[in-house]
């Protein structure tokens, strides 16, 4: 995959907002097909470079690139490849969801209503397409965003948090609408969330970014097997603690009660089955040894430094 | 750049905000149109139907002169005054009657006193939300990432507001004929009436009514395009509709007050609000500073709104959308 040319390329961006930095030497690629996402707390940047990505503000160092295009320099070519919801899909309320779709089809050219049809249609917005957005809901209104970002057949979709305002079911849909972009239209996805278990259900790579700094970019999987953990249910605890200890690092975390039968260890590969048998030497009633991958929690804790999300 | 103007026509329309300035206008007219109808009333039982004009004339002109001399007026006003006095005489003496009453002479009327602040206040009204109200609800968001250049979305709504205002006028000239017309009957348009009148020179122009009507709508459009470009700096400066509004009120309010007071302040003459009154060049009246002329306020006009359009379109080219 990294010997394709990136579709999006954000090149060492940073940007001053009245002295103050709030964004620092930004840079991560974008490849085709591929859904990226953005991950942060609220306030770590995640809109700003956002915003620089589709030309609304100037970064006040490096470039964004789409297809090749400069956002700066060739802004149009650059915009013709690229369709975006920023923070919420803001629409004209005293408009119909068609006449809106309809004022952005007059400003690109070569659109045609047969296109409108078929974003109306793929964002399953045909029976309300007519009446006024004022009378949506945020689901419908996040639907009609999509359309909207999807009318120019661009290359690369940008969705500011889009699970925002949905339900547990529409958020399913839209994480499944998600993937069928990336795999059957080949779309490149740059989802951005403050939601782990979002970014983690759906995403292929993710960036990390915490006070406009990026602290990790790679494949999720490749993210979450570097900390693997092993969990053991084992009793009486106290006696199993010190032999589990003796072979692989016990991680204490915070929900753990001292008493509890839960024994959280990090995973090196090591053979489970050794420590299985000490611990059954000892006479410690093995109840339960699981490899389970860290949720994005965890790891984001532990990249920040303990700093919370939300 | 067709399509863009036709989508800022389709969203100033649907917001309904021209259908308000549509009953004003109306409303307006109607009831300067009755209080005009009132005044003809009061004049006949006053003089009684079958007396000349001339006499009416004549008796106005020996009421004006004696209030001219009776009160102490401020030195604006007396020069108002006397302005008004030698017109009657010219009048007199050419045998055309000032006081005929008809649709060309109502519009005219009310042509000469719209120009300086009913119209702008409503090109403002018309102007305030064009950038502005797309910031404040975040679609500019939206307009702003489709493949067309930024100046171009700006000026497809100057053009907009170029549009309004001369639809403002135009509206206002059919409303006035309309109501005025089936009141005072729709005649009057090859009627003489007195241009271009001074002072200081005994020079005197007379053209009909529809040429003065044209000319003056001419004017009364170029100053409302020129508050227009004003409004419309304020909007792309301003994330909010009220405050653009506000300013903008306060500003063209101020200018009608200045006016009246500002004859002893020389460079006064230089600020935007107390040049929008370009027919008053027409009718004759003094202007608010000694020396300007109507040459003088268009240059100032054009200026202003020259400078603001500029600095709206610099600004908007550059701005960071936060």
């Amino acid at each position: 995959m990294t010997e394709e040319r990136p579709v999006l390329s954000v090149q060492n961006v940073s940007k001053t907002i009245e002295k103050t930095p709030i964004i620092h030497d930004l840079s991560f690629d974008l490849y085709p097909g591929e859904v990226f996402g953005f991950l942060g707390p609220n306030g770590s940047g995640k809109t700003t470079t956002i915003r620089m990505i589709v030309g609304l503000i100037k970064p006040t160092e490096g470039a964004v690139t789409i297809s090749g295009h400069d956002v700066q320099k060739q802004f149009v070519q650059a915009m013709q490849n690229i369709g975006s919801i920023v923070e919420n899909p803001e629409m004209y309320d005293y408009l119909s969801g068609w006449e809106n779709l309809k004022q952005y089809q007059r400003m690109i050219p070569g659109i045609t209503e047969k296109r409108m049809h078929e974003v109306i249609k793929l964002v399953g917005m045909t029976n309300r397409v007519h009446d006024l957005v004022r009378t949506y809901s945020l689901g419908m209104r996040q639907r009609l965003g999509i359309a909207q970002a999807l009318l120019n057949e661009p290359k690369v979709l940008i969705l500011d948090e889009p699970a925002n305002g949905l339900d547990p079911k529409g958020i399913r849909e839209m994480r499944e609408f998600i993937r069928t972009l990336a795999e059957e239209e080949g779309l490149s996805v740059l989802v951005s969330s403050h939601l782990l278990s979002e970014i983690q259900l759906m995403c292929d790579r993710v960036a990390i970014i915490s006070k406009g700094r990026i602290l990790a970019v790679d494949h999720v999987d490749a993210l979450l097997a570097e900390k693997g953990r092993v969990i053991w249910q084992a009793s009486p605890a106290e006696k199993a603690r010190p032999i589990i200890a003796k072979h692989l690092q016990v991680i204490e975390t915070a929900e753990q009660q001292p008493e509890a039968e839960q024994i959280v260890t990090l995973d090196d590969q090591s053979d489970l089955a050794i420590v299985n048998e000490a611990l059954v030497a000892a006479g410690v009633k093995v109840h339960l040894i699981e490899r389970r991958l860290p949720s994005l929690e965890d790891l984001f804790l532990d990249l920040t430094g303990g700093e919370s999300i939300d | 750049m067709i399509n863009l103007i036709y989508n800022e026509w389709i969203k100033l329309v649907r917001k309904k905000r021209f259908y308000v300035v549509g009953l004003i206008v109306i409303l307006f007219i109607g009831m300067f149109a009755y209080a005009q109808l009132v005044q003809e009333r009061n004049a006949e039982e006053r003089f009684g139907s079958d007396v000349a004009w001339e006499e009416q004339l004549e008796e106005e002109i020996g009421s004006l002169e004696s209030r001219l001399e009776d009160t102490e007026m401020p030195e604006g006003f007396a020069e108002n005054f006397a302005a008004q006095i030698e017109q009657q005489r010219v009048y007199l003496e050419e045998g055309v009657n000032p006081n005929e009453t008809g649709a060309a002479m109502f519009l005219r009327m009310f042509l000469d006193n719209s120009g300086d602040l009913f119209i702008p206040l409503l090109v403002v009204v018309v102007t305030a939300d064009l950038v502005s109200s797309e910031r404040s609800s975040g679609t500019i968001k939206m307009l702003l990432t489709r493949p067309v250049e930024r100046w171009r979305i700006l000026l497809s709504k100057y053009l907009t507001m170029v549009l309004s205002v001369s639809l403002i006028v135009l509206f206002i000239s059919l409303v006035s004929i309309v109501i005025a017309g089936s009141l005072f009957g729709f005649g009057g348009w090859t009627q003489p009436i007195i241009t271009d009148f001074s002072l200081s020179s005994a020079e005197l122009t007379m053209i009909p009514h529809w040429q003065y009507i044209l000319t003056a709508a001419g004017l009364t459009w170029f100053a409302a395009v020129a508050v227009g470009s004003l409004t419309f700096l304020l909007s792309v400066l301003l994330k909010g509709t009220a405050a653009v509004m506000g300013f903008m009120l306060a500003a063209l309010i101020s200018g009608t007050i200045l006016s009246v007071f500002v004859s002893n302040w020389e460079t006064a003459k230089y600020l935007f609000m107390v040049n929008l009154n370009l027919t008053n060049y027409l009718s004759g009246q003094p202007p608010p500073v000694e020396g300007m002329t109507l040459l003088f306020s268009i240059g100032v006009l054009f200026v202003w709104g020259a400078l603001a359009t500029l600095l709206a379109f610099r600004r908007f080219q550059t701005m960071d959308m936060l």
